[in-house]
């Protein structure tokens, strides 16, 4: 069964959701707890850094390569994302 | 006419995490939070078509939240003699304002479960803002007490608090940040200012003030520090480190011992001056 969601729960569901934030926040002080905010600072650093291939024309079809150390995952002319997505490169003959 | 529009980069596990912030967001994670922080941040993206236009979220909330109850909620920052207590009490009156409110304005309909994600976002920024606020608040008392020269906005002047830095000391700016709304800036750009001040929980689950500043303000009131990686940086926060962030270096050191090396540097100015 799929997770629920905040728009696929119901109605009494989210009004408990929403008492149950007011409750813990009114007792919480913001402050991360030092391991998870520098983690989360480093994952979002590196979100947003680039990221290298390599590619190379074999026989008239991209081969795409990760470079050393990246934690990419690639195979021929497909990237695959971490959220799940595939990105799908076609190569064109020039005009 | 009434239509909930999200930017295309917020998913399926964003609306699922946005869920999961409401039920426990205080026992979240790194992935967790990671997850949270980008996910709140998309949503200022979002809007709601309505028969009146287009309206974004950010002004949205500017104009059922941030508008009718701001002010009040500094002035009393400022006059309370706790400010967690009274924060947190006058902070959940108006939480549990914010639906019937957004109710009575026809952006949030029972019927239309998407509209959900308008009451979460406003829950989840009137927290921050009401979290930013009170620790400005706390630390320019503190500053005072230690005898620390500072200029201040007078947050209860709106075009004040909207400057985009809050204090200055020793001619350097510097910003006022809870945890959450530190990350959400240094998600989306650049740390502009000289030192940042942001509190976190140390290792036996207490509350600790660090600074994060640029090398220069560092070279003015001290000196050494040791290269780390992010991550390494909670096991260290008993000693100044050197990170890296977008390519800048940032010194981290705790709030205690900037403060002291602050005083330290202002005290001897003085003297230099009235020799």
């Amino acid at each position: 069964m799929d997770q629920p969601t905040i728009d696929t729960i119901s109605q009494p569901e989210f009004d408990k959701a929403i008492e149950q934030y007011i409750s813990w926040a009114s007792e919480w002080d913001g402050a991360l707890p030092a391991d998870v905010f520098f983690g989360v600072w480093a994952d979002l650093q590196q979100r947003e850094s680039s990221v290298e291939l390599r590619g190379r024309i074999v026989e008239g079809r991209l081969q795409l390569s990760p470079m050393p150390g990246s934690s990419v995952r690639v195979r021929d002319n497909r990237i695959y994302l971490e959220d799940g997505r595939e990105l799908v490169i076609q190569l064109e003959n020039a005009p | 006419m009434l239509q909930v529009l999200l930017p295309a980069e917020f998913r399926e596990q964003h609306r699922r995490i946005v869920l999961e912030f409401a039920w426990r967001g205080h026992e979240f994670g790194r992935n967790e939070w990671r997850q949270a922080i980008v996910a709140f941040d998309l949503l200022k993206n979002g809007a709601i078509l309505t028969d009146r236009g287009l309206l974004p979220f950010p002004v949205i909330y500017r104009q059922h939240v941030e508008g009718p109850y701001a002010d009040d909620f500094i002035e009393l920052l400022y006059t309370a003699a706790r400010i967690d207590v009274a924060g947190v009490s006058r902070w959940a009156t108006v939480a549990r304002e914010i639906r019937p409110r957004l109710t009575e304005a026809g952006l949030f309909r029972p019927d239309l479960p998407s509209t959900r994600l308008i009451v979460a976002y406003c829950l989840y920024w009137w927290r921050s803002f009401t979290l930013g606020y009170a620790l400005e608040v706390e630390i320019q008392r503190d500053l005072q007490a230690s005898g620390i020269r500072f200029q201040a906005h007078d947050l209860r002047r709106r075009e004040e608090r909207l400057s985009p830095f809050d204090l200055v000391v020793l001619g350097y700016k510097g910003d006022i940040k809870t945890s959450t709304y530190f990350l959400q800036a240094a998600r989306t750009r650049m740390l502009p200012h000289d030192f940042y001040i942001t509190r976190i929980r140390g290792q036996q689950r207490t509350r600790t003030l660090v600074v994060f500043m640029q090398a220069e303000m560092w070279r003015t009131i001290d000196g050494e520090t040791v290269l780390v990686l992010l991550e390494q940086v909670a096991d260290m926060l008993s000693q100044a480190t050197r990170i890296i962030h977008e390519g800048v270096e940032l010194i981290v050191v705790d709030y205690e011992t900037w403060k002291a090396k602050v005083y330290h540097r202002q005290v001897h100015d003085t003297s230099d001056e009235s020799e």
